[in-house]
Parts: structure tokens; sequence; C-alpha cells
């Protein structure tokens, strides 16, 4: 969608609701499980596993709430979304969980993590570090 | 294919140009298939044209994804190149939409290209953004490794000169180094000359 552009959403939401129940049968069980307090939340998480390690990426986007036919803002602008709670969720607890965030504020340690863990997501841009 | 090509022109790296998955564009106007630029190259960029899609990131990260995976099994090294802005506002767009790229390719293993940094410019008001000094003072630091860029890839301004609407004047430090770099490494046409 071009900026100056009126706005169209182009997604089928039947068919997306389909492919995501698909995806979501057909996925091996994960080492890490993660549960947002907010069922609307729309962050971007991926993970990937090192040796020891779980990397949990997390890019806190909302994105942009647009009508059908309002116009793109020019420049467009990404839309931060409020934090909130992550609960995440491993078959055994972990050594250490570090959370390292883009805003410098919201850098955590947690020495003694259980087997779940709640921390807030990040503001913009978070990597979470699960020792394992 | 590309076993075929490199014994065709040994000792050469190639570089494709990827652009969306989800358009028609490449198609539709140079023929060229993103599967073709996989298959043919050694360094693949994905053109995320329009980061300014952010009403729905679901469609770029499932792009990141699936990018990310065709380059892995390929042995193609990915870089993520955006280029948020409209050609008339070049220099008129929001600074966090290349974090939110940023952010994005670091989800999926893609190292960034900046490669608006480049187009409009390295003017003296464009500081480094803040996840330089995340990536360079905190990541590094906790995970106890360097910043390694596998590859480096830089624009002049004479890439733009059919684009009157770009100025010239901005990529004059950039194409300083260009010229520093190219001639202390390979020489290349057009610029040795």
């Amino acid at each position: 969608m071009n900026e100056g552009q009126p706005y169209s959403d182009p997604r089928d939401e039947k068919a997306s609701r389909w492919l995501a129940s698909l995806a979501a049968d057909v996925t091996p069980v994960q080492p890490l499980s993660i549960w947002c307090s907010d069922p609307k939340t729309t962050l971007l998480t991926a993970v990937r596993k090192q040796k020891k390690r779980l990397l949990l990426y997390a890019v806190n986007t909302a994105g942009a709430s647009l009508a059908k036919g309002e116009t793109v803002p020019t420049p467009s602008k990404v839309v931060w979304a409020e934090p909130v709670d992550l609960t995440l969720s491993l078959g055994k607890a972990p050594k250490a969980v570090r959370v390292i965030s883009l805003d410098s504020k919201e850098d955590k340690i947690i020495e003694k993590p259980g087997s779940s863990i709640t921390i807030q997501s990040p503001k913009r841009f978070g990597l979470v570090v699960i020792d394992l | 294919m590309r076993q075929r090509q490199a014994s065709e022109f040994p000792g050469k790296t190639c570089v494709s140009l990827l652009g969306s998955i989800n358009s028609a564009w490449g198609t539709q106007t140079h023929g060229g298939a993103i599967e073709c630029g996989l298959n043919t190259s050694d360094i693949g960029l994905w053109e995320a044209y329009n980061p300014a899609d952010f009403y729905s990131w679901r469609r770029l990260s499932t792009e990141a994804a699936a990018l990310a995976e065709a380059a892995r099994v390929r042995g193609v090294i990915p870089v993520c190149l955006p280029n948020a802005d409209t050609a008339p506002k070049r220099d008129v767009f929001d600074p966090e939409e290349e974090t939110f790229m940023w952010g994005l390719a670091q989800a999926y293993g893609m190292p960034l290209s900046l490669s608006r940094v480049f187009l409009t410019g390295l003017t003296e008001n464009d500081h480094p953004r803040d996840y330089f000094v995340f990536e360079r003072d905190r990541l590094r630091t906790y995970r106890g490794s360097q910043p390694a860029a596998t590859i480096g890839i830089m624009f002049s301004h004479c890439s733009r000169d059919n684009d009157p609407a770009y100025e010239s004047l901005q990529g004059r430090q950039g194409e300083g180094l260009l010229h520093f770099l190219a001639r202390r490494t390979l020489y290349v046409p057009g610029l040795d000359e």
C-alpha cells in the first residue's frame, strides 16, 4: 500500500483464519510457548534455538489502523503497541533469562527463573535470551 | 543452476535483487522471478520496497520468513534492503520505519542494508539510529560476540543519475568513500575511468 493512496485491505479473513489453524495443526511441539495477556496483541515474535539457548525476538508493532478508503499518511508512520504481559512457558526451568531491549530501561535479568516466566513485551524491539 | 553459472564465471560473486514475493511487479515488468534470483546468486537483496505496509506486518514477516528459509536451503546470504519512501518525498519519512525493518530483519536472521540512508545521502543531519548503539554497546557485550558484516553494499549517487529528483550533493560523502574503497580493492569500470 503506497503512501498517499486510499487504503484497502486485500486480506480474506476467513482464508487467513483457516490457514492459521492449518499452520497451528501441523506445527510440532515447540520448546517455548508464549501467552499474551491481551488476546488482541499484535506482537511479532520469532524464536531461534542455539545449542544451549533460546533466542526470542520481539517486535512490538501495532500496525496502522486505517479505514477502507482512508488515505495512507505521508510519510507513513510506525505505530508501536502498548507493552503487555508475556508469559513464557518451557518444559523445565531455564538457568537464566535476560531481556535486552532497544530501550535500555526495559533491560532485565532473571537469575533463578521458574519454568514459567512473565515479562513485559518490549516497547519497540527486544531480545529475550533464555539460557537452557 | 548456480553451480553451472559459477563454472562459467569462476570467482564472480552474484548478487540478485529480490522483489516482493507478494507483488507481481517483477514478473510483470522484467520477468524476473524470486526463485530464479535465489537460484542464481550468492547474495539476495530482499527489496522490501514499501514498508509503509505497516498496516499489516504479517505480510512482511511472512515474506521475510519464506525468503530467509529459501535462502538458507540454497546457501544464499539474504540481506534486507528496505525502501520506505516515495520518490517525490524521498527525504520525508518516519525514522521508526527503519527501526521496524531492522527489528523484523533481526527476527528472521537477516542483516539490514540501510538503503535509504544512502539514497537520501549521508548528511550532517543523519545520526546513527539507536539500534546501532544497541548492537554495538549492549548486544555485543552480553553475547560475547563482535558485530560482523558478511558483506557490505554501498550505493553511490552515480546509481541514481537517471532520477532527476535525486539530490546528488547529499551523496558526496558516500560516493567518496566508495571511490576510496573501490580504488584500493578492485577495479570498477566507470568509477576508475
